[in-house]
C-alpha cells in the first residue's frame, strides 16, 4: 500500500518555495479542509457498511448484499436517499438551534482530527498538548447533543439529551484517568512523543498491569462517551424512540449519524495511539530480523489496522450486550471504574470478576458466530425461488382445480359459502338447460376475495365434491387490490360428467 | 495588516458579537449558547497567542464544565422554552450605562499604561513547567493558592450535597418537633 | 386501571410539580405493537402509568356472536397470535364439553404436542424480544433460528406458520404430516444444544441480570420460570412424541353444532397465562353471548403497580417480562 509517510513535509516545502508564507498557509488550510471532509465522507460510508456487516454476521445473517458487489454500495445508496429526503423541522422547535446542533457535533469531530497521526510524519497539527487538546475538545460534543435535545421541543429528545449529558460528563473522568496513565508513563502530552516512546514496545505490552487496566477503562469510557451500546441510553430506541435525534430527518439526521461514526474512529485512533503505538510497527525486544520485516509494512497500514481492530471491538460490544439502565450506568462509573466508594476490596474484585467473565462468555458466543459464516441462515429470496420448498399443505389461497378438458367438480351447492366465517366466497349460480330440456343448477362464478380469507380451511372441509382446495402460493402482493378478488372457475369451464 | 492581525480581529469580533447576543436575546437557552460561543472565541484567542495549555483549560473548564452546568440548570427550570418579557426601559438604560462605564474605565486604564514590547526571553509555556510552578513551594510557587482553591471547591461540593439531599422521614419528624 | 384521563394537549411544558407526562405509544418501538401508555415521570422515575386501550379494538367477542360454533374458533387465532393454537384448543374444548363430543386419543396427543410446541415458540419470541427491549439485538436472531424449526413443523402439519387453524370440535382438521415425529425430534435435539447459548448471552449476562433483578415484583422469577417452562414443554413433547396412538384424528360430530341452553366455561393455559372462554347459549347454532378472559389483559393491569417508583428502563424490562401481545389485550 502507498504510504503517507512524510508527504506533509514535502507539500509544505513545495508550497513555501512557490508562494509567500501567508498564501502557503491559506492553501494548506484549504487542502486540510478538503481532505478532512473527504475523509469524513469515506469513513462514514465505510464504517456504516462495516457495522452492518459485522452485525449481520454476528446475527447469523448476510447483511446488505444487493447494491454493488457484496453490498458495497449500500451505504452510498442510503446516503443518496437521506440527501433527497425532506428535512423536517418541528413546528414549535427553536429553529436556529435545531439546525445548528448537527453542525456543532460535526465540527467537534473535525477539530478532533487535527492532532491524530495517520502515519509517520503525517499529522495536521502536532500540538504540544495533544492529549489534553483532545479531551478538552471532545467535551464540546455534549453541547451539540444538549442543543439538539432541547431545541427539538420533544420530551423524548429532552430526556435523551439529559441522559447523554450526565453520561458524557461523568465518563470523561475515567477516560481522562486512562489517558493520564499513558501520559505519566511517557512524560509528555504530545502525540508524536507518545508514539516515539513506544519504539521498543507498545505501552499495552511494556506498561504491564497499569496499562492493561487503563486500556480496559479507556475502552469502556469511550464506548460510553460515543453513546454506543451498551451505553446508548441517549438514543435507546426501545425506551426513548431515538433519543436526542428523534425529530431529525434527512441530511441533518445523516450528520448526527455520521458524527457518531467519526467519533468512534477518532476515539479508536487515539486508543491505538496511546496503547498500541499509533503507526509504530510491532517491535519485539532485540529480534532484529523480525523488527526489520515489520518495518517494511507501511506505517499508515499499521495505524489503520490498529484503529479498525479497536472499532471492531466496539462494534462487537454493541451486538452482544444489553443496554444498561441510567442509574447503573452512573454506578458503573462512580463505583467500579472510579472505585471511590468504600467497598470491601474482596467484594469489589469478585463483582468485577463475575461481571467480566459473564460478558466475555457472551462475546465468545457472538465471536463464534462472526467467524463461522456457515452458520448463516439467511434465505436468499427471491433468488432461491427455484429451490424454495413450500410444504404441500401450505394454505396460501383457495383454488379450484380444472382438468385437461377444462372441467371442474363444483355443483354450486353453496356449502363453502355457508361455511366461511367472513363472507369470502360468493357462489353465483345460473340455470343451464341440458340437451334433454331439463333445467339444472350450475355455477356461473365462484367469487373468492383473497383479502378477506383467513385460511381457516372450513370451505374445503365443507365441500361435498372436493371442488376446491388450498394451493401453496404465497406471493400475493399486487399494486391494485381489485386483483385480489378472483373468479375461481375458469372461463368456459363446465362441470365434469357424473358429478351431482 | 498581516494574516495574524486579520485572524485576531475576526476572533475578537466573534467574541464581542456573541457576547452582545448573549445579553440581548430573549430566550434563555440561546443566551447560554451565545455565551458558549463567546467562551470558545476566547479559547481561540489563546490558541492564536500560542498558549495552548491555557486554551485547552479554558475549553475544559468554561465550555465543558460551566456552560454544561448552566444548560443543565436551564433544563431543570420550568418554562425555559418561553420567551422572556422585554425588560423595562429604566432597567435597559441603567444596564447600558453600566456597560458604558465599564468600557470607559477599561479603555482608560489601557490607554494610560499601554502595551510595551518586552525584549525578555520568549515565554515557554511547556506543560511540565506549569505543573512544577503550580506545586512549587518556593517564593513564586503556587502551592498555597492551589490548595486554598481546592478547599474552596470541597466546601462548595459539600454545600451542594447538603442542599440536594432529600430529608428523610426521621429528619422531617425531627424538624417538625422543633417547630412545636 | 382504565379511567378516562383527559388527553394532554399541550405537552410541551412540565407539569405542576416538575412532572413530565409522556405518551408512550401507540407507535413506540418498545410496546410491541400499538399499546398506548400515558406515563407520568419525575425525572427518570415513573410516577404513574395509565394504559389506554382501544387502538386496535376489533370487537372480536361481538363478532363471535354471529359465527357458528365451527367458525368462531378461528377468530381467536387473531387474539394472542403467538399461542393461537392454544386459543383454538380452548374454544374447541368448550364446544366438546358442551356437546359431549368424544375426542379420539390420537387427536388428544397431537393437540398437546402442538400446544407445547406453540408455547416454546412463543417463549422463544419472548426471549428475543425481551433481550431486544433491553438493548441486545443479537439473541433475537438466535431465538428465531429455533423458532423457525417449530414454524416449519407447523407449516408441514397445519399448513400455516402462525395462525394454525388446525383444531376442529371433535379433533383435528386433518392427520399429521408423515414427517412430523422426525422433525419434532430433530427440533428437540437442536433446542437442547442451543439452550446454553441463551444462558451465555441473556440469562447469565451480568447486565441482563442487574437490569431485571428487583425490577417489578414478578420479573426475576418470571425470567427463570419461562426457562423452566420451556424445559417442561420439551419434556412433555418427549414423552408423547413416540407414543402417538394410531386411529382416527377426528371424532364423530354432527354437521351443524348446537350447544344446549346454558352457560359454559373452559380454560387453558396459554403461553402467557390462563385463557378462558365463557359462552352463554340459547340453544342455537351461534353463541348468545361470549366473553374471553385473555391473559394479556390481566397481566397488563399489574403494570402500574409494579412500575411505580422505578426508572423508564425498568418499565421496558417489566413490559418485556409481562410478554404483552397487544391484540390479546385489545380484542
Ligand atoms: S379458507 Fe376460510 S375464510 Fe377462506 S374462503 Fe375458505 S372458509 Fe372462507
Amino acid at each position: 500500500m502507498f504510504s503517507l509517510e512524510g508527504i506533509t513535509t514535502n507539500v509544505q516545502d513545495w508550497l513555501l518555495m512557490k508562494f509567500n508564507p501567508t498564501m502557503a498557509l491559506a492553501i494548506e488550510c484549504v487542502i486540510v479542509i478538503l481532505l478532512s471532509i473527504s475523509l469524513f465522507a469515506i469513513l462514514g460510508l465505510v464504517l456504516v457498511l462495516m457495522e452492518r456487516k459485522v452485525a449481520a454476521h454476528i446475527q447469523i445473517r448476510l447483511g446488505p448484499n444487493r447494491v454493488g458487489p457484496g453490498g458495497m454500495f449500500q451505504t452510498v445508496a442510503d446516503t443518496l436517499k437521506l440527501i433527497m429526503k425532506e428535512g423536517l423541522t418541528p413546528d414549535k422547535a427553536d429553529k436556529f438551534l435545531f439546525n445548528l446542533a448537527p453542525f456543532v457535533v460535526m465540527m467537534v469531530g473535525m477539530l478532533l482530527l487535527a492532532p491524530i497521526a495517520f502515519a509517520k510524519n503525517f499529522q495536521i497539527w502536532d500540538i504540544n498538548i495533544g492529549v489534553l487538546y483532545i479531551s478538552s475538545v471532545s467535551s464540546l460534543s455534549v453541547i451539540g447533543i444538549l442543543m439538539a435535545g432541547w431545541a427539538s421541543n420533544n420530551k423524548y429528545s429532552l430526556l435523551g439529551a439529559m441522559r447523554s449529558g450526565a453520561q458524557i460528563v461523568s465518563y470523561e473522568l475515567s477516560a481522562g484517568f486512562a489517558v493520564l496513565t499513558i501520559v505519566v508513563l511517557t512524560g509528555s502530552l504530545q502525540i508524536s512523543e507518545i508514539i516515539n516512546a513506544q519504539q521498543n514496545g507498545w505501552w499495552i505490552f511494556k506498561g504491564h498491569i497499569p496499562a492493561v487496566i487503563a486500556f480496559v477503562l479507556y475502552i469502556i469510557a469511550v464506548t460510553a462517551e460515543t453513546n454506543r451500546a451498551p451505553f446508548d441510553l441517549a438514543e435507546a430506541e426501545s425506551e426513548l424512540t431515538a433519543g436526542f435525534h428523534t425529530e431529525y430527518s434527512g441530511m441533518r439526521f445523516a450528520l448526527f449519524f455520521l458524527a457518531e461514526y467519526i467519533n468512534i474512529f477518532i476515539v479508536c485512533a487515539i486508543g491505538a495511539t496511546l496503547f498500541f503505538g499509533g503507526w509504530m510497527p510491532l517491535h519485539i525486544g532485540n529480534w532484529e530480523a523480525f523488527n526489520h520485516i515489520m518495518d517494511y509494512i507501511p506505517s499508515s497500514v499499521w495505524f489503520m489496522g490498529k484503529t479498525f481492530f479497536l472499532i471492531f471491538l466496539i462494534m462487537w460490544f454493541r451486538w452482544t450486550f444489553p443496554r444498561l439502565r441510567v442509574d447503573q450506568l452512573l454506578n458503573l462509573e462512580w463505583k467500579y471504574l472510579l472505585p471511590i466508594r468504600n467497598m470491601f476490596l474482596k467484594e469489589y474484585i469478585t463483582d468485577v470478576l463475575t461481571g467480566v467473565t459473564s460478558l466475555l462468555k457472551g462475546m465468545r458466543k457472538t465471536g463464534y458466530y462472526f467467524t463461522h459464516s456457515k452458520e448463516i441462515i439467511t434465505e436468499q429470496y427471491p433468488d432461491n425461488r427455484a429451490t424454495l420448498l413450500m410444504s404441500d399443505r401450505f394454505k396460501g389461497e383457495v383454488v379450484m382445480p380444472h382438468d385437461a378438458n377444462n372441467e371442474h367438480t363444483c355443483t354450486g351447492c353453496t356449502a363453502c359459502e355457508l361455511a366461511c366465517p367472513n363472507g369470502t366466497i360468493k357462489v353465483v349460480t345460473k340455470f343451464e338447460t341440458s340437451p334433454e330440456g331439463k333445467k339444472k343448477k350450475a355455477i356461473d362464478a365462484l367469487v373468492y376475495r383473497l383479502e378477506l380469507c383467513t385460511m381457516c380451511n372450513l370451505c374445503i372441509v365443507a365441500c361435498p365434491s372436493d371442488a376446491i382446495k388450498m394451493a401453496p402460493n404465497f406471493e400475493h402482493s399486487v399494486f391494485d387490490r381489485t386483483k385480489l378478488t378472483k373468479v375461481l372457475n375458469q372461463p368456459g369451464s363446465k362441470i365434469r360428467e357424473g358429478i351431482e | 495588516m498581516n494574516t495574524s492581525t486579520i485572524i485576531f480581529y475576526a476572533i475578537a469580533a466573534l467574541i464581542l458579537g456573541a457576547a452582545i447576543l448573549a445579553v440581548t436575546t430573549l430566550k434563555i437557552f440561546r443566551s447560554a449558547i451565545w455565551l458558549l460561543f463567546s467562551l470558545v472565541g476566547i479559547a481561540a484567542l489563546y490558541f492564536w497567542m500560542q498558549v495552548e495549555f491555557i486554551a485547552a483549560i479554558q475549553i475544559v473548564v468554561y465550555v465543558g464544565g460551566i456552560v454544561v452546568l448552566i444548560i443543565f440548570s436551564i433544563f431543570l427550570t420550568q418554562q425555559s422554552g418561553k420567551e422572556m418579557a422585554k425588560p423595562a426601559t429604566s432597567k435597559m438604560i441603567f444596564s447600558a450605562l453600566a456597560a458604558l462605564f465599564g468600557t470607559g474605565f477599561t479603555f482608560n486604564l489601557i490607554n494610560h499604561y499601554g502595551f510595551n514590547n518586552i525584549s525578555a526571553a520568549p515565554f515557554n509555556p511547556s506543560v511540565d513547567e506549569i505543573g512544577m510552578q503550580m506545586l512549587s513551594t518556593t517564593s513564586h510557587g503556587f502551592i498555597l493558592p492551589f490548595e486554598v482553591v481546592s478547599m474552596l471547591l470541597l466546601a462548595a461540593m459539600v454545600g451542594c450535597i447538603v442542599i440536594a439531599m432529600k430529608p428523610t422521614e426521621a429528619t422531617i419528624v425531627h424538624l417538625n418537633k422543633k417547630e412545636d | 386501571m382504565y379511567n378516562q384521563t383527559e388527553i394532554i394537549k399541550d405537552t410541551s411544558e412540565l407539569g405542576a410539580d416538575g412532572e413530565l407526562v409522556i405518551n408512550m405509544g401507540p407507535q413506540h418501538p418498545a410496546t410491541h405493537g400499538v399499546l398506548h401508555l400515558v406515563v407520568t415521570l419525575n425525572g427518570e422515575t415513573i410516577k404513574k402509568i395509565e394504559p389506554h386501550l382501544g387502538y386496535i379494538h376489533r370487537s372480536i367477542e361481538k363478532m363471535c356472536e354471529s359465527l357458528t360454533y365451527r367458525q368462531f374458533i378461528y377468530v381467536t387465532s387473531r387474539m394472542d397470535y403467538l399461542s393461537s393454537h392454544i386459543n383454538n384448543l380452548g374454544c374447541a374444548l368448550l364446544v366438546e364439553k358442551g356437546m359431549q363430543i368424544e375426542v379420539p386419543d390420537r387427536a388428544k396427543y397431537v393437540r398437546v404436542i402442538l400446544s407445547e410446541l406453540t408455547r416454546i415458540a412463543s417463549h422463544e419470541l419472548w426471549l428475543g424480544a425481551m433481550a431486544m427491549d433491553l438493548g441486545a439485538f443479537t439473541p433475537f436472531f438466535y431465538a428465531f433460528r429455533e423458532r423457525e424449526m417449530i414454524t416449519d413443523i407447523m407449516e408441514d402439519t397445519c399448513g400455516a406458520r402462525l395462525t394454525m387453524n388446525y383444531i376442529v370440535p371433535g379433533g383435528l382438521m386433518y392427520d399429521i404430516h408423515p414427517d412430523f415425529q422426525k422433525k419434532v425430534k430433530a427440533f428437540i435435539t437442536q433446542f437442547k444444544s442451543k439452550v446454553t447459548e441463551y444462558e451465555d448471552l441473556v440469562t447469565n449476562n451480568v447486565i441482563f441480570q442487574s437490569r431485571t433483578k428487583g425490577v417489578g415484583i414478578l420479573s426475576a422469577e418470571d425470567a427463570i420460570s419461562y426457562g423452566k417452562e420451556m424445559n417442561q414443554s420439551i419434556r412433555i413433547i418427549e414423552q408423547l412424541i413416540d407414543n402417538i396412538p394410531e386411529g382416527d384424528f377426528v371424532g364423530k360430530t354432527k354437521n351443524v353444532l348446537k350447544l344446549p341452553k346454558g352457560e359454559f366455561y373452559t380454560r387453558v393455559e396459554t403461553a402467557r397465562g390462563e385463557f378462558g372462554v365463557y359462552v352463554v347459549s340459547e340453544g342455537g347454532t351461534t353463541p348468545h353471548r361470549i366473553k374471553f378472559r385473555s391473559p394479556g389483559f390481566s397481566n397488563l393491569s399489574v403494570l402500574n403497580h409494579i412500575s411505580v417508583g422505578s426508572k423508564i428502563g425498568d418499565l421496558m424490562a417489566s413490559m418485556g417480562t409481562l410478554d404483552l401481545v397487544i391484540p390479546d389485550i385489545d380484542r
